[in-house]
């Protein structure tokens, strides 16, 4: 969809890195339709962070399994991890889902990837 | 003199709740106010928070707010997905279990007709069946036209010999595309396809360059990995979004064609979008004798953040009706 406004918002807050950000498609879609959900911090690739939606937190490596919880237009979700620093100037999201309903020439699924960097509030 | 049936398809409206402009309730409010009587085609899944298994009190709700805001409920939107589950490629037939799931919902929310998207000449004795068990009229969306694709054809005439009324066509205008939309270009650009990459995409669409040979090319550029990606879908969607098909090609298809999706990307200051010719399709259908209505999909809101959607619309619906009401040649 190539929005990089699904990214809507980073901070440090209360020991934690938080990053605000909407699905990057126009209807709702469970959560193993979350392929990839990478974040790099200044520019550096970090891993331990989780997903916090609608009030729930799920490991980012669980989520292809999580076809019974959905990601709805409307909800607003954070990407979350441990800060115990100052706050870094900038994080990178790269988001890519599948779209269960499109089917390439191969027979494949159809992925949509989006990617967008976004400056951490001091 | 006569006017054609207007509405909207909420997808138009996506863009809105995407970035909280709008909430479902005035979503709904907002497409009452275009004008009485204005059809709606719903995505059920955007409108509802409870999707796939919404309270019936949402429902209900939601279906009160339609009422209240004079919108008529016309089609309601299911995706045939295929792949929800990690590792699963459910069989076309096999992801109709799912939208019959929805046909509940779908009436209980007033609507009798059900949109199915995609789907393909193997799927329409399903699709027949389908209707049979709902109750419902059963209609594909289908962006492409017989004349130059020869899978529509094959899907138009397994539809055409079911013969039925029960089964039939929502035609989008996405099958008669001209142009490439500025909003589309410029979301490439904005999103990180690189200025060369997004040159050759457009630039092997019109004539048409074969994929194997557009995506050599992209890949000789040297990009970045996730600039690749991000230009082999923009290409991708230049064949999946936008046909050249032959406006001719609709006459082939009007017997089954219940409605049609008015596709558009930005309009100018007449109404018009110079990416689709709606001052040859509007003619050709009022000729024709074509009475299923005429349901706005504007598209540009998804790419652009700048455009006004509900200015959109309006300007839109009011060109429609001004080339629905200029006398036939």
């Amino acid at each position: 969809m190539f929005s990089p406004e699904f990214v809507t918002g980073a901070a440090v807050q209360d020991g934690s890195l938080r990053i605000a950000l909407r699905l990057n498609w126009f209807r709702p879609l469970p959560l193993s339709c979350v392929e990839h959900l990478g974040i790099a911090v200044d520019g550096s690739v970090t891993s331990g962070a989780v997903l916090v939606l609608d009030g729930a937190e799920y490991a980012l490596d669980q989520l292809v399994a999580r076809d019974d919880i959905w990601w709805h237009t409307l909800s607003e979700a954070e990407l979350r991890m441990p800060w115990a620093t100052a706050p870094p100037s900038e994080v990178r999201v790269t988001l890519r889902t599948r779209i269960p309903l499109l089917v390439d020439h191969t027979g494949s699924p159809v992925t949509v990837v989006d990617s967008a960097v976004r400056e951490v509030a001091a | 003199m006569s006017a054609p049936r207007l509405g909207v398809m909420s997808f138009s409206l996506g863009a809105d709740l995407w970035r909280r402009r709008l909430d479902v309730d005035g979503m709904i409010s907002a497409i009452g106010s275009l004008g009485p009587g204005q059809e709606l085609e719903l995505i059920g899944s955007h409108a509802l928070r409870g999707f796939p298994d919404p309270e019936p009190a949402e429902i209900d709700g939601l279906r009160s707010a339609m009422e209240e805001h004079g919108v008529v409920a016309s089609v309601y939107c299911a995706d045939v997905d295929r792949s929800r589950t990690t590792g699963t490629m459910l069989s076309p037939a096999g992801a109709l279990e799912l939208v019959e799931r929805e046909a509940a919902i779908a009436r209980r929310l007033g609507f009798e007709a059900l949109r199915v998207s995609p789907a393909g000449p193997g799927l329409v004795e399903d699709l027949a069946r389908l209707s049979e068990r709902t109750g419902m009229v059963v209609l594909v969306e289908h962006g492409a036209e017989p004349r130059t694709d020869p899978p529509t054809a094959e899907l138009l005439e397994r539809i055409v010999a079911l013969g039925t009324d029960r089964v039939g066509f929502i035609a989008d205008g996405s099958a008669f595309v001209r142009r490439l939309p500025e909003p589309w270009k410029q979301a490439c650009l904005d999103g990180g396809v690189p200025q060369e990459a997004l040159d050759l995409v457009v630039g092997s669409w019109d004539p048409e360059v074969p994929l194997p040979d557009v995506m050599g090319r992209l890949h000789g550029l040297g990009l970045a990995p996730l600039e690749l990606e991000l230009s082999v879908y923009a290409l991708m969607t230049t064949r999946f979004l936008f046909r050249k098909g032959d406006v001719g090609g609709l006459l082939d298809m009007l017997p089954v064609v219940h409605h049609v999706q008015t596709k558009y990307f930005a309009t100018d200051a007449t109404g018009a979008d110079p990416c689709v010719p709606y001052d040859e399709i509007v003619p050709l259908l009022r000729d024709a004798g074509f009475a299923g209505g005429l349901h706005a999909e504007y598209e540009g809101g998804i790419w652009s953040a700048e455009l006004d959607t509900m200015a959109e619309l309006r300007r839109h619906q009011a060109y429609l009706t001004a080339l629905w009401q200029d006398a036939p040649a």
